[in-house]
């Protein structure tokens, strides 16, 4: 009975218009325009309250904490000050602090980036590798399974002890993290390709390469860049614990360093500036692929 | 049938020879000094860190000071996230007021503050489990939320019209969609709770697999570290198998996404 066509026989009417007047909507025409007069001056007024609620919360936090951190000597080599934090983070960014550089900071992300790209692409090669073959997936699956219940920070110190405690080391072990990471996301996302496009686009008269640049392809650069934020950020998370236990320079070097002579400011200014750079970088990777998917309906 | 049964058959013959062949190659290739067990080990080797670990009495306190640190952590960290959870998602200024820093704290790689923990804390399972807890309670709590938002209108209103009180609201429809999202999400937070473990041990702990691990490294003993992260292996396979089960049933009532 319903099958295509139908819903545009004449006469009836139109599916969101049975929707608008069950819901009541459209009748009550003069309700809609009541708050159309009252939002401009209702909306911003609560956000006013809400962003200067928020402001006091900061102020307040901040402020308890600098009160604690100066009514003690031995507070302050606890938890620091604000203020003396605020201070570190002026002086890094100057470049006239000891602890932690720019350069540093540059060291860690280029281990992550590093690392990042070299696992997304292994990843990708055999995941393809893994899908393209029925009885390889069924072979691969409880390998695969077991692999991403591994812990994979626990692969740290295996790096650092066969690959010593240099750049390398890292870059290897971030590949390694972010392999697992991207080959289990892009291998379930070629495995959850819908038959139906596969089946319909075979029925058009598809051949193997064809099914690979439109359907295969398209659908596997989706889900590399959906995996590429989530492994933005643990790749520079496993940068810095690799550089905890082992390393000389980067950020989690400084941070490291600093731990180990309790100074709060420094633990807490490093931890808060590679958290800044996640961020910044976060953000970055979420605009550039809003800019490519705008055109996808949502 | 049968065939399905003799393809299964056939796949878990196979897998089970490639293990065997793994570990036989692995195994000689050392002992033929093809590969520098210095390096990479060997199975042997391994098998035996395992078994002195045993024969000291310590392999089941390192495995339980990592249950431990998990389990304590994982448990704080979803009451204090459910508390997070229902205080922001049931006042709506409550919400908008705490939101941009909780987005704050969801986006920043927390994984990675166990520093400031042992400054604060020091060594032991305190800060260890306060990291647990660090990692996991912004998840549940944007779960939680997400669970409140995603009640039915229609269900509610339905319940009200049928006479239910606010407690009987609480009872029968926030508790239980609360539920249903952290134990459908109890796998994937058990496993940064589990990363969170490891981590926390790797800098901060005097027992437990990851400080067994981190023990190798800093002695080369690299079958320690091999040993340790199969330990871990299994009692993240374990952890994750049962939670599965727990998820199938916590699920079963659900109407199958169909395909």
């Amino acid at each position: 009975m319903s099958g295509p066509g139908t819903t545009s026989v004449e006469g009836r009417p139109d599916s969101s218009q049975v929707e608008d007047l069950a819901a009541g909507r459209g009748a009550i025409a003069p309700d809609r325009s009541r708050s159309r007069w009252r939002t401009p001056w209702r909306i911003p007024r609560r956000r006013l309250a809400i962003l200067s609620g928020q402001v006091a919360l900061a102020i307040i936090v901040l402020g308890i904490w600098q009160y604690v951190g100066t009514s003690s000597q031995t507070e302050a080599l606890v938890i620091s000050t604000p203020w003396h934090v605020a201070q570190y983070l002026w002086d890094f960014a100057s470049g006239s602090s000891e602890q932690g550089s720019w350069s540093d900071l540059r060291v860690t992300l280029q281990e992550a980036a590093g690392g990042c790209v070299l696992g997304v692409a292994v990843g990708i090669a055999l995941a393809v590798l893994a899908s393209s073959s029925r009885w390889l997936g069924l072979f691969a699956s409880p390998f695969v399974a077991v692999v991403n219940a591994l812990p994979k920070i626990a692969l740290a110190p295996l790096f650092i002890l066969i690959f010593g405690a240099n750049y390398q080391s890292k870059v290897y072990f971030v590949a390694a993290a972010i392999f697992f990471l991207s080959f289990y996301n892009i291998y379930t996302g070629i495995r959850s390709i819908d038959t139906l496009y596969l089946r319909n686009t075979r029925i058009l008269g598809a051949n193997r390469r064809w099914l690979v640049r439109e359907v295969y392809l398209p659908s596997i650069v989706g889900w590399v860049a959906i995996s590429l934020r989530l492994s933005a950020t643990y790749a520079i998370v496993c940068a810095v614990i690799s550089e905890y236990l082992s390393a000389n320079q980067g950020m989690g070097y400084v941070v490291y360093l600093a731990q180990g002579v309790n100074d709060p400011t420094v633990v807490i200014g490093g931890i808060l500036i590679i958290s800044f750079a996640a961020l910044i970088i976060d953000r970055v990777i979420v605009r550039v692929q809003r800019h490519f998917t705008s055109w996808r309906l949502r | 049938m049968s065939s399905y049964w003799l393809q299964r058959g056939l796949v878990a013959i196979a897998q089970i020879a490639a293990v065997v062949l793994f570990l036989v190659l692995w195994q000689q290739a050392a002992d033929h000094k093809v590969i520098d067990v210095f390096f990479y080990s060997k199975p042997g080797d391994i098998w035996n860190q395992i078994r002195s670990w045993y024969d000291a009495g310590t392999l089941g306190g390192d495995i339980g000071a990592t249950l431990v640190v998990l389990s304590v952590g994982y448990v704080v960290g979803v009451a204090a996230g459910v508390v997070i959870g229902v205080v922001t998602g049931a006042f709506q200024w409550v919400g908008e007021l705490f939101d941009p820093f909780l987005v704050f704290f969801n986006a920043v790689p927390r994984l990675m503050v166990m520093p400031i923990f042992i400054v604060w804390f020091g060594f032991g399972y305190r800060p260890q489990i306060y990291l647990v807890v660090t990692v996991i309670v912004f998840q549940i709590a944007v779960n939680v939320q997400g669970g409140l938002r995603e009640v039915k209108a229609e269900l509610l209103q339905n319940a009200r019209v049928m006479g239910a009180s606010r407690l009987d609201l609480i009872r029968h429809v926030y508790v239980p969609s609360v539920a249903i999202w952290i134990s459908a999400t109890a796998r994937v937070t058990v496993g940064f709770a589990f990363q969170a473990t490891i981590a926390a041990e790797f800098v901060g702990a005097s027992k437990g697999l990851g400080y067994q691990v981190v023990l190798g490294q800093g002695t080369q003993n690299v079958q320690a570290i091999f040993a340790a992260i199969l330990i871990m292996v299994i009692v993240a396979v374990v952890i994750d198998a049962a939670l599965a089960g727990v998820e199938h049933r916590a699920t079963r009532w659900m109407p199958q996404a169909s395909t």
